[in-house]
């Protein structure tokens, strides 16, 4: 380039318009002299420089010009500094073993600096050079203070274990904190989900749904009811500001028109949770399946009979209906080098395994064979009746003959045709390895299913669209992938396999799903 | 497993030519690796360490393994030849270490001793007339601890640092210059140092082979940091039978005999500014119930440490590795709470991880 220009973009944000005059002590001017810029900057992250002046905010390449002024940051002794705030679930070991790791494979040096267990902070300095290269401040409290952080600027990272609310995403719009519903100011790390915990010595090992919610809202107290001792259920629960009590109360609580008893126990961490609960055989808690502690998980059981067991293989597929998909969101402004890499390393598979180890259920596809779908195939032909012929069983399970299905499922948000978070965030995994090359010449099937309710030739053809809807997603997520080296192939079986009961919303919602089966032999 | 019962032995040798170091391989392979005194021979000048593998059968053509010393001094050994042994000097604070060329390994190998022009070696003694050394051996024993002696008669009352990967720790020696230690070995291929404050340093290399199957966290500070490992083991509370801690730190017996795990205190506490450390080790290989074991560091805010940081280190298996067999260390400071908050503890729950135990 004989002629470097300064990169200018408008600013994207607004943000917060009470900005008290600054003196303009700053000036980049471009490197041929043709462009100068004079305000007051505002940040600048190793890369860009963020300049109030005249026009608004600028975002100015640092490559392109040169900064004279007082302003003018230290261009060789800059540091990376961000926080990370929210949840506990996932800021207690999840996301400092991340960092650790992040440091490790990067060539720094880690040093933790602790306040108390909730406020700490890393510093990484580089092995080589022994120049600090960032500083990285945690605040670990819940899901709702890390977005109230976010609001405050005092946060870069949220860590939350649910989607941000209507009001989040409001209130972050009028503070220029961008669209936290678009779909790229959030990541899922890992997943985990919920699991209502009892003592070891509580003979208890299935519940209900429906009877879940009732315990909680304090309309069963008993636990004679459950063939128990004549002696009152204790409740224990996150604390209110918790995501997880948020996803309880979104996710059992309100379909069943049912609001938590005021006698809950609330406890600071799942830690505390799964031990208050581990200790006493009257209590009942609703835990983090990556900390149940020496209690013991109970399963979820349908009135038909279906059992929902919270595992990796029920967690990646959404089989599992508290599956509690774990994300980062980040605010709408240009953070750090360094912060741009580390986002990027939560998604690599060294990090993932980081995720598996740190006890959690990380995004990694992997395949199940048919052998190992037994229990689905019972499902199948329990089902079957009136409405489910023989022949129609019999083709779905010739076409699965040969084939594993991935872990990875897709589910649609309730009442509408698009597809929820974290199979959002399976559909980037799968078009990845699309791109990869790791299916090629290999067929791929988008399998679709619904629910049981209504005719059986209008699911059929419902099944038959969310599976075309799935596959567009797909190949729109992955633009790069070679076409001709890819077989992928729609087919739906309506309501032939449920996984769930139909009596229920959330039973209804987990059998409609698009799932994909892998070929094994080459076509 | 003959394998396993080899023992290293470094032995610091006073050295100039094949006769003598051969003649002192002989002699130590007789001994069974005892720190006993070689023949007395003539005083040289240059001195070097040595690490000599002892096996039960002291072959001719055992392999010697020259350490690094210190002192990189040219090796150019004063030659003394003379028939009658000198009186031994009064050597306490030996002279630095010179550095040994690999050429003399070969030398060393030669099992016939040199008639002509003969170089015969002393190694230097106490006023006790006993060998300086140092010498360190280290052996495996139960629980995959290993047991590290040390021998420097002529270092009495020194304060040393032993090392063994990232672990480190200080500790003093006796008068007499011995000291002896358990250290839980954190990797099967577990390799121990020992450092003077001069510069000086013998090492031990020691087969752990059962180390896999033992979990283990450790924590490092700086003399009177206050800092504790709690473990709570499957649920245990505070005080019961589980919970292990520098107050009731269990051993290495009844925690095979009960399937618990134990804490392991090393360094000299009484020495000013010297690093200790905490290890607690957990059995999971043998584990015969699966469950959860927290563990916690709980800091007490004392009148040393109020409104001021302590620091120290943290060593864990690695998250970032599958095998889980690579250590990640990592350095940490703790802001300790005013002055006011004395005699209460600060707790740390989340600074190690909770160990998940599956069942075997």
């Amino acid at each position: 380039m004989t002629i470097t220009r300064a990169a200018i973009f408008a600013a994207l944000f607004l943000w917060a318009t009470i900005t008290p005059a600054l003196a303009e002590d700053v000036t980049l001017t471009s490197r041929d002299g043709s462009v100068e810029i004079v305000g007051s900057l505002l940040g600048y992250d190793g890369e860009f420089y963020r300049v109030e002046t005249v026009y608004g905010v600028l975002t100015i390449d640092g490559s392109g010009v040169l900064c004279d002024g007082p302003g003018c940051p230290d261009l060789q002794g800059f540091i990376a500094e961000f926080a990370i705030s929210g949840a506990r679930t996932m800021g207690e070991v999840l996301m400092p073993a991340l960092v650790e790791t992040f440091a490790q494979r990067n060539g720094y040096s880690v040093a933790r600096n602790i306040t108390d267990d909730t406020h700490f902070n890393y510093v990484l300095t580089d092995r080589t050079t022994e120049r600090t290269a960032a500083r990285i401040s945690f605040r670990v409290s819940s899901t709702a203070e890390g977005f109230a952080d976010l609001l405050a600027g005092e946060a870069d990272i949220v860590l939350s274990t649910r989607q941000a609310t209507p009001a989040e995403i409001r209130l972050a719009k009028e503070a220029g904190a961008g669209d936290l519903a678009n779909p790229r100011r959030s990541r899922i790390v890992a997943l985990d989900a919920l699991v209502p915990i009892v003592s070891m010595s509580n003979p208890l090992d299935g519940l209900s749904f429906n009877d879940l919610a009732r315990i909680f809202a304090g309309e069963l107290t008993m636990w004679s009811d459950f063939g128990g001792s004549e002696a009152p259920i204790s409740l224990h629960l996150r604390g209110s500001q918790s995501g997880l009590v948020d996803e309880f109360k979104r996710l059992v609580m309100a379909p069943a028109d049912l609001v938590l008893a005021p006698g809950v126990m609330r406890h600071a961490s799942n830690t505390d949770l799964a031990s208050a609960v581990a200790r006493d055989p009257l209590a009942i808690g609703i835990a983090a399946l990556s900390d149940t502690g020496n209690a013991k998980p109970v399963v979820l059981r349908g009135s038909c009979g279906k059992v929902q067991s919270a595992d990796e293989m029920s967690l990646k597929t959404e089989d599992y209906p508290l599956t509690t998909p774990l994300f980062l969101y980040t605010p709408a402004r240009r953070l750090p080098v360094l912060t741009r890499e580390f986002l990027s390393f939560v998604r690599s598979s060294a990090a993932q395994g980081v995720v598996e180890r740190a006890g959690f259920i990380n995004l990694q596809l992997h395949s199940i064979p048919v052998d190992a779908q037994g229990q689905r195939l019972a499902n199948a032909i329990t089902a079957a009746g009136e409405e489910t012929t023989v022949a129609e069983l019999q083709r779905m399970v010739l076409r699965m003959r040969g084939t594993e299905r991935l872990a990875l499922g897709f589910r649609f948000d309730p009442g509408g045709t698009g597809l929820d978070a974290q199979s959002r965030s399976n559909v980037e995994v799968l078009a990845q390895q699309l791109e990869r090359g790791v299916y090629d010449d290999r067929s791929l099937i988008f399998a679709g299913f619904s629910d049981g309710v209504g005719r059986a030739d209008v699911n059929l053809r419902l099944a038959k669209r969310r599976a075309e809807a799935v596959r567009r997603a797909v190949l729109r997520a992955a633009p790069t992938v070679d076409r001709a080296r890819l077989d992928l192939q729609i087919d739906a079986f309506g309501e032939a396999m449920p996984m769930a009961c139909d009596d229920t919303d959330w039973g209804r919602s987990i059998n409609r799903r698009v799932e994909v089966w892998v070929q094994q032999d080459k076509f | 497993m003959l394998k396993n019962k080899q023992r290293l032995i470094t032995v610091g040798v006073t050295l100039a030519a094949a006769a003598g170091a051969a003649h002192l391989m002989q002699s130590n392979g007789s001994t069974s690796g005892s720190a006993s005194a070689p023949p007395v021979m003539p005083i040289t000048a240059a001195s070097a360490s040595a690490v000599v593998p002892v096996s039960s059968a002291p072959a001719a053509n055992t392999v010697v393994r020259v350490a690094a010393t210190a002192d990189p001094a040219p090796a150019t050994p004063a030659r003394i030849v003379d028939t009658l042994p000198v009186p031994p000097q009064d050597t306490l604070m030996p002279a630095p270490l010179p550095q040994v060329g690999t050429e003399l390994q070969s030398r060393m190998a030669t099992t016939t001793p040199v008639v002509v022009d003969p170089v015969i070696t002393q190694p230097r003694r106490n006023e006790f007339g006993l060998t300086c050394g140092p010498i360190l051996s280290a052996s495996a024993g139960d629980g995959a601890m290993v047991s590290l002696t040390l021998t420097a008669p002529c270092r009495g009352d020194q304060q040393i640092t032993v090392n063994h990967g990232a672990l480190k720790f200080s500790a003093k020696l006796d008068r007499l210059g011995t000291y002896t230690v358990d250290v839980p070995a954190l990797q099967a291929d577990a390799s121990f140092a020992v450092l003077f404050a001069d510069g000086t340093d013998v090492q031990a290399d020691v087969q752990v082979p059962l180390a896999a199957d033992f979990e283990r966290t450790a924590l490092m500070y700086f003399g009177n940091a206050g800092l504790q490992i709690h473990a709570l083991e499957f649920g245990a509370d505070y005080g019961e039978d589980g919970h292990v801690w520098a107050g009731a730190p269990s051993d290495v017996a009844s925690a095979l005999q009960s399937g618990g795990g134990f804490m392991t205190l090393l360094g000299d506490s009484d020495l000013t500014d010297a690093m200790q450390a905490q290890i607690y080790t957990f059995p999971a290989g043998s584990a015969s119930q699966g469950g959860m074991v927290r563990v916690s560091v709980e800091a007490e805010v004392t009148a040393y440490n109020c409104e001021s940081e302590v620091a120290g280190q943290t060593i864990e298996p690695s998250l970032g590795d599958a095998l889980n067999s690579v250590s990640m260390t990592v350095s940490m400071t703790v802001s300790m709470p005013d002055c006011t908050a004395i005699g209460e503890f600060l707790v740390l729950k989340n600074l190690l991880r909770d160990l998940k135990i599956a069942s075997n």
